[in-house]
């Protein structure tokens, strides 16, 4: 019984996903290559000394790309937020404190997003 | 049983009392103490800190200092004087306050959560509780921080009342009423302007948000931003008392930031743990992370659960988690509070983490190019009510979306128990506000604070004095932190707690650097044992009494015996008065000699005890002085410069140059530190001073008076011949024990001292030193020669019977050719010995190190200054008129003076106020309505001066404080925009 549910269920999420990959393919391919150019970039310490990009920068570059490319609403951003968070929890208890404080600064870039995009979904559907 | 079903059907309200009067708890068992120290400040006498609140110069400590933002605080010590003037007890008083504050905080986020979620009593619970309960408040609470009560209070109640306006909710007239209400709470934040700033913030984001998720016609947007507006105005003009007189000392002393007033800029070093997963669970207060050594904290004890133990590092994260779960539930109905709150999240998180990276350097960016940004010198503590608020009431929004999708049923009873355990959990993770641990009860710092009996007995003596208001008293030892061994610690005199005696003390935040450079004069003169020259130090703060506190914790040494010859004490249980035999300035008087200090502004301080009684010293860049015609009579003090700044600092030979302007006579004075009498040998232009005209007092070595003309001179002073101090001169005994062959040992075994080891510990080599006076600068030095291995350190230990005081290293280097090495040793003032120690380090894998030291010397430096004190050897020779000076203070900021002069109308007057200088002083005449315009200047380097011209200086004057005026239109347009508030709500129109 639980077992056809939950084999239903993941045919069910399975083809939303698909459909959703197949309307963001283009969006996916674009996301995608410049994720990857922005990391070789990072990878060769392209802009340094005049300007370090890291990680972080990458990551909300990634988040902010994501709104026109991938179609990401405030409640992604949000779910983002929190596997982040919870990930800094299980990295706390570990005591390992710089990537604990590395993830919490994700937490906080998808917060940020997240309330930008919930203030403009607001706004416009009352517009 | 009736009662049981009332209590029962209002279990909310049962439950919200009990919050309110958590501060009771705090003193449960804790017997008849106080909650008091460091920055609390809980007045021992609330009616004299409460009548210091209506002026904005205090003149209590530190010849007093502009109190203009701090007037703000006259309600929050209105709620201390009330119950004081009923007739508790200071503890009951204390308690109701506390309570009073509790209740305010408790109060006004129950408001706003009845406004956020008005159907629903356990959201409502849940925004209160995680309001009034959180790790941000441990550090207010502790400090009972004004500005921070203000605005945790004020914050919650001012959004609440305006959404409720905007939303028409309520009308305008109780609106404008209860806006009233909120901008009174919120003025304790004009304590630190910057909280208050907070307050404005939320409120502008508050009506940009409503205002855009409300576009419908311009109607609707004009009638928003009017309503934004009269909310921003009320809360500006109530608070004006404040604010008006705090733009004016702004705008006055050109401040635009921190440094500009002398205040200490510390946002580096308190951001140094706001990184945004401490910042995002509330840790990010500076004192939760000075860990010493062993990791051990050195001030709160319980942050070691908060840093360690797994249960609460888990439950920290569980607010943030929850925060970030409503926004998943977002409920479309409350878009406006999920908006609202989501945006003061982010800015909380933002500014809360202030300079720490990632987002520091943006941060710093805005602090250094906003004008006036660098007043949020401490941006966790100021912005983190914004994240706390955000939090309870993003929490109360997930609970209440619960509740409305599970109106009925099984999962509404499994909520409500998961939200009971969640409240039982979070109360115990918020165990040290609950339980008064945060007042450190355990600890020897302890808020918890059992005065003596002598402290009171000391209260009713000043307040029983008469005509005292007007003298001072300097305080000893010179500790910044008042340390008392019964437990009391304070950055303030104990003294200004209760009384309104002016008190002189070592402060954190000095104004003038003249006057504390005094100040340090003042307290090694009396380390020194050279009470003679510290009184006449006190002449020039205008102090008449020393406060000598037995019962302080610290390393300066005790008043010794002699001072009795010179003082009389009077005594209150480990607290002694010492007050002058001899008649002391008062603060204000008639100058008798005027010096012009020709050099830096703090170059007069030394020769201090040997100027005429009743003089001053003005600067002689100062434009004021001329203006003045007779200020050519003035004398000149002059500091020599040293020549030859090159030769070896060991000679005992110095010579100093000096340009004099005219020809006069003059005393030239060196300082003595502890020189022997005939001592020295002086010349003048190379002839020698006869001894009959060197004098030796306490602290200035005196030649002269001699006649100089004008041009340059050079001064030869001959001292003694330093011996060396140290103890050893015959190394034998140290180095002959060693594992070595002869010929490894130096030749010269008694000369040269052998730095040998062979061990894996560190070996030292102790050398005594004889005679060290802790007042005088030494020269350390040594002829090193390195052999092999680990390089040997010599370090220079001065320590006190307890604790060593200062430890001062000399790496040698390595060189394998004899080198000389010296360096200088300024210990620290007080009593201690000195020894010399030779630090041979470990070495590793069977190693061995070998070095010879030899020639190793401590001896004294003559770093003595010099200075010409020009006077007059015609006694008859008059420039001021000197008279006679009444004086009565009226209150701080105003003074009665009457004046009479010794009849010479040639002449005119100086007259002396002893305050710290600043231009809103005047001094006028009050037989005339026109404002005389008398020359203002700076004398003794801190205070006023004014000349009065000859003709003017008999009658009657006034010296007034004139940002008092602006004050006074101020509190007037305040109490006017309260009277007109009440006037409107209570209007009713006609039908």
């Amino acid at each position: 019984m639980i077992r056809s549910y939950l084999f239903k269920l993941f045919n069910k999420k399975y083809d939303n996903l698909n459909q959703w990959a197949i309307d963001h393919l283009v969006g996916l391919f674009i996301f995608n290559i410049i994720m990857s150019l922005l990391v070789l970039l990072n990878t060769a310490e392209y802009f340094k000394p005049f300007f370090f990009l890291g990680i972080n920068v990458i990551f909300f570059i990634g988040l902010i790309l994501s709104i026109p490319l991938l179609g990401a609403r405030s409640k992604s951003m949000f779910f983002i937020s929190i596997i982040f968070l919870v990930f800094a929890i299980f990295l706390k208890i570990l005591k390992i404190e710089i990537w604990a404080e590395r993830t919490a600064v994700y937490t906080f870039q998808s917060l940020l997003i997240g309330v930008i995009l919930l203030t403009r979904e607001s706004i416009n559907k009352h517009w | 049983m009736k009662i049981i079903n009332k209590i029962w059907n209002n279990w909310h309200t049962v439950i919200l009392v009990a919050l309110c009067l958590v501060p009771i708890i705090w003193f449960i068992g804790r017997g008849d103490v106080l909650i008091t120290g460091l920055d609390t400040n809980f007045p021992l006498d609330p009616l004299v800190w409460f009548q210091r609140r209506f002026y904005v110069w205090n003149g209590i400590n530190n010849a007093g200092i502009d109190f203009s933002s701090s007037v703000a605080g006259v309600f929050f010590h209105f709620v201390q004087l009330a119950p004081y003037l009923l007739g508790l007890s200071l503890k009951n008083v204390e308690i109701v306050s506390l309570v009073f504050w509790f209740s305010a905080i408790v109060s006004s986020s129950y408001l706003l959560a009845k406004t956020i979620l008005p159907k629903n009593k356990t959201p409502q619970l849940i925004v209160v509780i995680l309001y009034i309960l959180n790790i941000y408040l441990f550090n207010t609470w502790e400090n009972v921080k004004v500005s921070n009560l203000a605005l945790v209070t004020a914050l919650p109640l001012i959004i609440s009342i305006v959404y409720n306006w905007f939303s028409e909710k309520i009308n305008s007239k109780k609106a404008m009423i209860y806006l009233c209400l909120g901008s009174i709470l919120a003025s304790g934040a004009g304590i630190n302007p910057a909280y208050f700033l907070v307050i404005i913030l939320a409120l502008i984001i508050e009506t940009v948000v409503y205002l855009f998720l409300n576009l419908s016609t311009k109607t609707e947007i004009k009638k928003i931003l009017v309503k934004g507006l009269t909310s921003f105005f009320i809360l500006i003009l109530v608070n004006i008392f404040w604010i008006f007189p705090l733009l004016n000392f702004l705008y006055s002393t050109n401040t635009i930031s921190l440094v500009d007033i002398g205040l200490t800029n510390w946002i580096t070093s308190l951001s140094q743990n706001t990184s945004i997963i401490n910042v995002i669970r509330l840790q990010g207060a500076w004192d939760w992370y000075a860990l010493d050594s062993s990791g051990i904290p050195q001030y709160l004890s319980y942050t070691l659960n908060y840093l360690y133990k797994f249960p609460f590092i888990i439950f920290s994260f569980a607010v943030p988690i929850l925060v970030l779960f409503s926004f998943v539930f977002f409920d479309k109905e409350q878009k406006f509070w999920y908006i609202f709150f989501g945006i003061l999240t982010v800015l909380g998180i933002f500014f809360g983490v202030g300079s720490h990276p990632p987002t520091g350097s943006f941060f710093i960016f805005l602090f250094e190019h906003v004008p006036f940004l660098s007043f949020f010198r401490s941006p966790w503590y100021i912005f983190t009510p914004l994240l706390t608020l955000s939090y309870a009431a993003l929490v109360g929004l997930l609970t209440y979306s619960f509740f409305q999708k599970y109106k009925e049923g099984m999962i509404k009873h499994i909520f409500n128990f998961l939200i009971i355990i969640f409240l039982i959990a979070y109360g115990l993770y918020n165990y040290p506000l609950i339980t008064g641990k945060i007042f450190r009860p355990e600890s020897k710092n302890s808020f918890y604070v059992y005065f003596p009996e002598y402290v009171w007995d000391t209260k009713d003596w000043l307040s029983n004095k008469h005509d005292s208001t007007d003298e001072r008293i300097i305080s000893y030892p010179d500790d910044q932190l008042e340390s008392f061994n019964w437990g009391y610690q304070g950055t303030e005199s104990i003294l200004s707690l209760y009384s309104n005696r002016e008190i002189i003390t070592p402060s954190f935040n000095m104004t003038s650097k003249v006057f504390s450079e005094m100040l340090g004069s003042f307290y090694a003169h009396i380390k020194r044992g050279e009470y003679k020259s510290a009184i006449s130090l006190m002449e020039f703060f205008g102090a008449n009494e020393i406060f000598y506190k037995k019962d302080s914790s610290t390393l300066s040494s005790p008043i010794g015996d002699k001072i009795n010859d010179l003082v009389e004490t009077t005594k209150f249980g480990e607290w002694y008065f010492m007050r002058p035999k001899d008649e002391m300035n008062k603060k204000i008087f008639i100058a008798e000699a005027v010096y012009k200090n020709l050099s830096n502004p703090e170059d007069f301080i030394p020769v201090i005890p040997f100027l005429k009684p009743k003089s001053v010293v003005v600067n002689n860049k100062d434009t004021e002085i001329g203006q003045i015609k007779s200020n050519e009579r003035f004398f000149s003090i002059i500091k020599t410069g040293i020549l030859d700044q090159d030769k070896s600092i060991l000679t005992n030979v110095n010579k100093y140059g000096l340009d004099i302007l005219r020809n006069g006579t003059f005393n030239i004075l060196i300082e003595r530190n502890y020189l022997d009498r005939n001592s020295l040998i002086v010349k003048i232009d190379s002839n020698v001073i006869s001894n009959s005209l060197i004098q030796y007092d306490q602290s200035l070595i005196s030649v002269g008076p001699v006649k100089l003309f004008s041009g340059t001179h050079t001064i030869e002073i001959v001292y003694p011949v330093q011996e060396n101090l140290l103890a050893i001169s015959d190394f034998e005994n140290i180095s002959k024990n060693q594992n070595l062959r002869k010929e490894e040992f130096p030749e010269n075994i008694q000369k040269t001292l052998l730095v040998y080891n062979e061990s894996k510990e560190a070996q030292k080599i102790i050398l005594p030193v004889n005679e060290f006076n802790p007042y005088l600068r030494y020269a350390v030095g040594f002829d090193y020669k390195y052999v092999y291995g680990k390089v040997p350190f010599v370090e220079v230990l001065q320590s006190a019977p307890t604790s060593p005081v200062k430890n001062h290293s000399i790496y040698p280097g390595s060189s394998t050719d004899w080198q000389t090495r010296y360096d200088i040793f300024r210990p620290v003032e007080t009593n201690s010995k000195l020894e010399l120690l030779i630090k041979a380090g470990p070495n590793e894998f069977s190693g061995r190190s070998k070095s010879f030291i030899e020639n190793i010397f401590i001896k004294r430096i003559y770093d003595n200054n010099v200075y010409l004190v020009e006077s007059n050897s015609d006694t008859s020779f008059k420039y001021l008129s000197k008279g006679e000076l009444k004086y009565k203070k009226i209150n701080s900021v105003k003074y009665e003076v009457e004046l009479k002069s010794d009849g010479d109308n040639q002449l005119g007057s100086v007259i002396a106020f002893l305050d710290n200088y600043n231009k809103g002083w005047v001094l006028k005449s009050s037989d005339s309505k026109i404002e005389n315009k008398f020359s203002h200047f700076t004398i003794n380097g801190y205070a006023n001066g004014w000349y009065v011209p000859a003709g003017m200086n008999t009658g009657k004057f006034i010296i007034y404080y004139r940002p008092q005026t602006l004050y006074i239109f101020a509190v007037l347009v305040s109490v006017c925009t309260i009277m007109l508030l009440i006037i409107y709500s209570l209007h009713k129109k006609k039908s």
